[in-house]
């Protein structure tokens, strides 16, 4: 889902340059408020943690394998803020380590991988872990919030192929949605297991119950 | 600064108890002599690490702990951290710049020094350990034997008077170990070094204090406790074998 | 884990390793903006692109190969685009067909949609290329910071650089125990355990990042990242980026 240059216009790659600097700056900020002078060194262990994540080859029946894309794993395990930090970090890794991805749609890919896919991602499982409860709510929360950011993320992709022109809305969407959507199947159930098995070791270690403990002054410490 | 023989850090009655509510002190005193090699042996989880994070306020516990007679409070941490070089068991976790210089520099920097000081103190911290020509390198480009080195190096450019050492030699081989012991014996600060290698501790320590279970078992001379093999193995350690056969290599 | 691609040819000598990477990331970025903002239809303007960036291989002492394959990475777009032309509008139809009730059709507008998104990635991808192997990772950093970027997000990146390597080790470390235990497992328990892999990598980084910040403190920090600042210009540097903004602006403007 990393757009190479040229794919996207001027006017396209501009405006998703503004959005995503904007937000990610604001994102540098309260992040940086939250945790202080922990923050360089927490994020950058969890944006490399994310990237590595991402190299992970998990088996896929059939014989192939496949990897996440760690957008809904990033929300879940750090909340919004620092989700979105992270994945912009990963995503400007990528394309200056890697050239994964162009510098004029960096913008872009971090719109869709990262501010798309991360707030997507959190309210999704935000809402129905309040509504289930945990537990349940965890799982159910994991599986559709994984697969929402993988499919939203893809389709702002599309959309901004057709705003572009690159391509016409009717193939865009529907091969970008179609194949992502199945790889959101995979997405779902692998960051199902990986969630599940971190909250049974550390249930104290999720975003939200770490705010929760810090608003009820019983946090270890961020 | 203190003078020969008088005591550099002072431990009284240290309690500290981790946030999940595991006790790991309770009253333990201790005082350290300036200019001594002090080993800190005993078995895993006896509270080593811990103990060695009071000494530079990362970790803040009840009762008192002084370092040259000052306390350890926010005022005091800046001044107490240029005092007391941490060398860390990972060194991973101590080298997190991209460049070996900018880890050794980021120390002086901290300190106040001007690029042009911090990068001489670098360079000369560097040459210590004979780790110079890898200034420029990646830190994940290094042996973990060089790694060790320029982690030595990272808190020597401190110029500290306390050198602290978190199990410096596991996982080297023969001879970045005994390049390590060279060293150690040939540095003229306070050296505080907590280890299980105990044939170390018989060649570089002057003193020796066992810890086990949070408490101070002991404290002697290393000929004298790290031979006494009742008392070693109640704490899960053991005699070292150049002790048991009573024939010790000289080097 | 083992070295990125790059590795092997920063340690080159070539006009282009020894630039200032402020220079060169200035000049890279420069390049593709030209390339992306060129009319698709501008053809002679792409083949004096391509020798451009054929004088900075040559410069850079990179084969050429390794550019070319490792451009490659553009392909699943290319596929995408590749499967848009048959539904592009355009005036000027090269071939039609209509099959239960839609019409596909190649017409020429459409095919210079392709070819304009296919090349501008092409030459956009072999110019960072070219800028990743004759430049070290702390030297775009140093270059990102100076375009002020914000030191914050420089220092994270920085940070994430130089964990990944010990991540991937760990990582590596745990495939193996896990392969040399689980010989023809079922895929269900393989994928269990590989997730299980991933959630005590996280643990660990976790943890990992708390000692890094106590060894950082231990250091004296307390929120503020200095470092030692030491790029410099020279004449050669100048007159690097001189011809390069001459010829990449030439070919945009006159052609």
């Amino acid at each position: 889902m990393h757009i190479p240059d040229g794919f996207l216009s001027p006017a396209v790659c501009v405006f998703t340059w503004a959005v995503s600097a904007l937000v990610v700056g604001c994102c540098v900020k309260k992040t940086s408020a939250e945790l202080d002078e922990k923050m360089i060194p927490r994020m950058g262990l969890m944006a490399a943690y994310i990237f590595t994540a991402q190299l992970i080859t998990f088996p896929v029946p059939g014989g192939t394998s496949g990897h996440i894309l760690g957008a809904a794993l990033a929300a879940i395990l750090l909340g919004p803020c620092a989700g979105i930090l992270v994945m912009a970090v990963v995503l400007t890794a990528q394309c200056l380590l890697f050239h994964d991805g162009g510098l004029s749609t960096l913008g872009a890919n971090i719109f869709n991988m990262g501010i798309v896919g991360i707030t997507s991602g959190f309210l999704v499982f935000e809402a129905i872990r309040r509504m289930a409860g945990n537990g349940a709510g965890i799982t159910a929360g994991t599986a559709a919030s994984s697969w929402i950011s993988v499919v939203l993320a893809s389709v702002t992709c599309a959309l901004e192929l057709v705003w572009s022109c690159t391509s016409p809305c009717h193939v865009a969407v529907p091969v970008m949605a179609v194949s992502n959507a199945i790889a959101g199947l995979f997405e779902a159930f692998i960051t199902c297991l990986i969630v599940n098995f971190i909250v049974k070791v550390r249930p104290d270690i999720l975003y939200n119950t770490r705010q929760h403990l810090k608003r009820a002054s019983l946090e270890p410490g961020t | 600064m203190t003078s020969p023989q008088s005591t550099i850090i002072t431990i009284k009655n240290l309690s500290f108890t981790y946030p999940d509510g595991t006790s790991v002190f309770d009253s333990l005193s201790l005082d350290i002599i300036s200019g001594e090699t002090l080993g800190i042996i005993g078995p895993n989880g006896a509270g080593k690490s811990t103990l060695l994070l009071h000494l530079n306020g990362i970790f803040r516990g009840k009762g008192t702990v002084k370092i040259a007679d000052m306390d350890i409070n926010t005022r005091n941490i800046p001044k107490i951290r240029n005092k007391v070089g941490l060398v860390f068991q990972d060194p991973d976790t101590q080298l997190f710049m991209p460049t070996v210089l900018e880890d050794v520099a980021f120390g002086p920097l901290n300190m106040g020094y001007s690029v042009e000081k911090a990068k001489a103190s670098a360079l000369e911290a560097l040459d210590k350990v004979q780790m110079k020509e890898h200034a420029g390198k990646c830190p994940h480009h290094l042996s973990l034997g060089q790694k060790k080195r320029v982690a030595i190096a990272a808190v020597l450019a401190m110029s500290p008077e306390i050198v602290v050492f978190d199990e410096p030699s596991s996982n080297l081989d023969p001879r970045q170990r005994r390049i390590l012991i060279n060293f150690i014996n040939h540095m003229e600060c306070t050296r505080i070094i907590a280890t299980h290698d105990l044939e170390m501790v018989l060649e570089v320590c002057s003193r020796v204090v066992l810890l086990s279970g949070g408490t101070i078992i002991t404290t002697g001379a290393p000929h004298d406790i790290l031979a006494r093999k009742t008392l070693l193995e109640e704490h899960s350690l053991e005699v070292p074998c150049s002790l048991k056969n009573g024939d010790r290599l000289e080097y | 884990m083992r070295q990125l691609f790059t590795e092997s040819y920063l340690a080159r000598d070539s006009l282009m390793h020894t630039r200032d990477p402020r220079i060169k990331t200035a000049g890279i970025v420069l390049f593709t903006l030209f390339v992306i903002i060129t009319d698709p239809g501008s053809f002679q303007a792409f083949w004096l692109y391509g020798a451009i960036l054929l004088a900075l291989i040559i410069l850079s002492k990179i084969p050429a190969g390794i550019v070319l394959a490792r451009s490659l990475v553009i392909v699943p777009f290319v596929v995408l685009i590749a499967l848009s032309i048959p539904f592009f509008h355009g005036v000027h139809v090269l071939w039609k067909h209509q099959t239960g009730g839609i019409e596909l059709k190649i017409t020429q507008e459409g095919l210079l949609i392709a070819w304009g998104c296919i090349i501008k990635a092409y030459l956009s991808t072999s110019a960072l290329i070219i800028l990743i192997c004759t430049t070290t990772t702390p030297s775009i950093l140093k270059a990102l910071e100076s375009f002020r970027i914000p030191r914050l997000f420089v220092m994270v990146l920085s940070f994430m650089i130089r964990y990944i390597h010990v991540l991937a080790d760990e990582m590596g470390k745990m495939i193996q125990g896990k392969r040399s235990r689980s010989a023809g497992k079922h895929w269900l328990i393989d994928v269990k355990v590989m997730s299980c892999i991933a959630g005590v990598l996280f643990l660990r980084s976790f943890e990992k990042g708390e000692m890094v910040h106590n060894a950082m403190s231990a250091r004296g920090y307390s929120g503020t990242i200095h470092t030692l600042d030491e790029l410099s210009m020279d004449t050669g540097d100048f007159i690097f980026i001189g011809i390069l903004s001459l010829a990449s602006g030439g070919v945009y403007f006159l052609t």
